[in-house]
């Protein structure tokens, strides 16, 4: 992998590894946030209470940001595997067009 | 290819993994896992998130879970993300440089055995919000 041509293919490329990363390790941490639900109703409520802040709000929409622009990028790389004549970079806009129109939409949704 | 011709980072990539061990069935597995997530990761935020916006508690998801639906929604969102999180976490790891095989294998398998843990630990959980839902009815 010598010799990159940096052009929005390789940043696409390497947003789509970061943002896959990130969503690994956070599948691992909502798991463990969630067994609080192995120490029962209370326990689990109080966690949901507990996460219930502007500051958690604001990672959640993070969240919501990153998956959906994974969700878009991943969609656009199996289009082009299948339909290789398409514009990479046309669909790569769409991707972050999107995304930031889910972003923005969804806000009302957190705050 | 002639020196200097530009092919492209997307061509360049595709052609690396001929050369190195990213087999076609894994290939197709982070595409086919990635697809099906599209839909059960869009319900599960749905569900979850939006169309009950922070209203969320343990009961709910207990009286929630009964369904036939969710259940499938929740253990086949548990199974994909696993599997799709951690074949991914191998190709990132593999696109580091060539390991041998020897240490290619132990890979898969200690991702293997994260991943039957990560798994484990979730269909516990699960059984944790449909067993309260047995006891309190």
């Amino acid at each position: 992998m010598t010799n990159r041509n940096r052009n929005l293919g390789y940043y696409m490329w390497l947003a789509h590894r970061i943002t896959g990363i990130l969503l690994a390790v956070y599948l691992f941490a909502h798991i463990l946030t969630l067994s609080a639900a192995l120490r029962g109703a209370e326990a689990f409520n109080q966690t949901l209470r507990a996460f219930d802040n502007p500051v958690v709000r604001a990672f959640e929409l993070g969240l919501v940001a990153i998956v959906v622009f994974h969700m878009l990028n991943g969609l656009r790389l199996i289009a082009l595997d299948l339909f290789p004549s398409w514009s990479q970079e046309y669909l790569a806009f769409a991707v972050l067009l999107i995304s930031l129109g889910v972003i923005v939409i969804s806000v009302p949704f957190f705050f | 290819m002639p020196a200097g011709q530009d092919i492209g980072f997307r061509e360049q990539y595709l052609r690396s993994l001929k050369t190195r061990s990213v087999g076609r069935w894994e290939w197709i597995a982070l595409r086919l896992t990635g697809v099906f997530l599209v839909v059960f990761v869009l319900a599960h935020l749905w569900f979850l998130h939006y169309a009950k916006a922070n209203h969320l508690s343990f009961q709910d998801i207990s009286a929630r879970l009964q369904g036939r639906r969710f259940q499938m929604l929740d253990l086949g969102l548990l199974v994909l993300a696993f599997a799709h999180g951690l074949a991914g976490v191998r190709r990132v790891i593999l696109d580091f440089g060539v390991l041998s095989l020897g240490a290619e294998k132990a890979l898969r398998w200690v991702l293997f055995v994260i991943g039957g843990v990560g798994v484990f630990l979730g269909y516990r959980i699960f059984e944790a919000f449909l067993g309260a839902w047995g006891r309190a009815g």
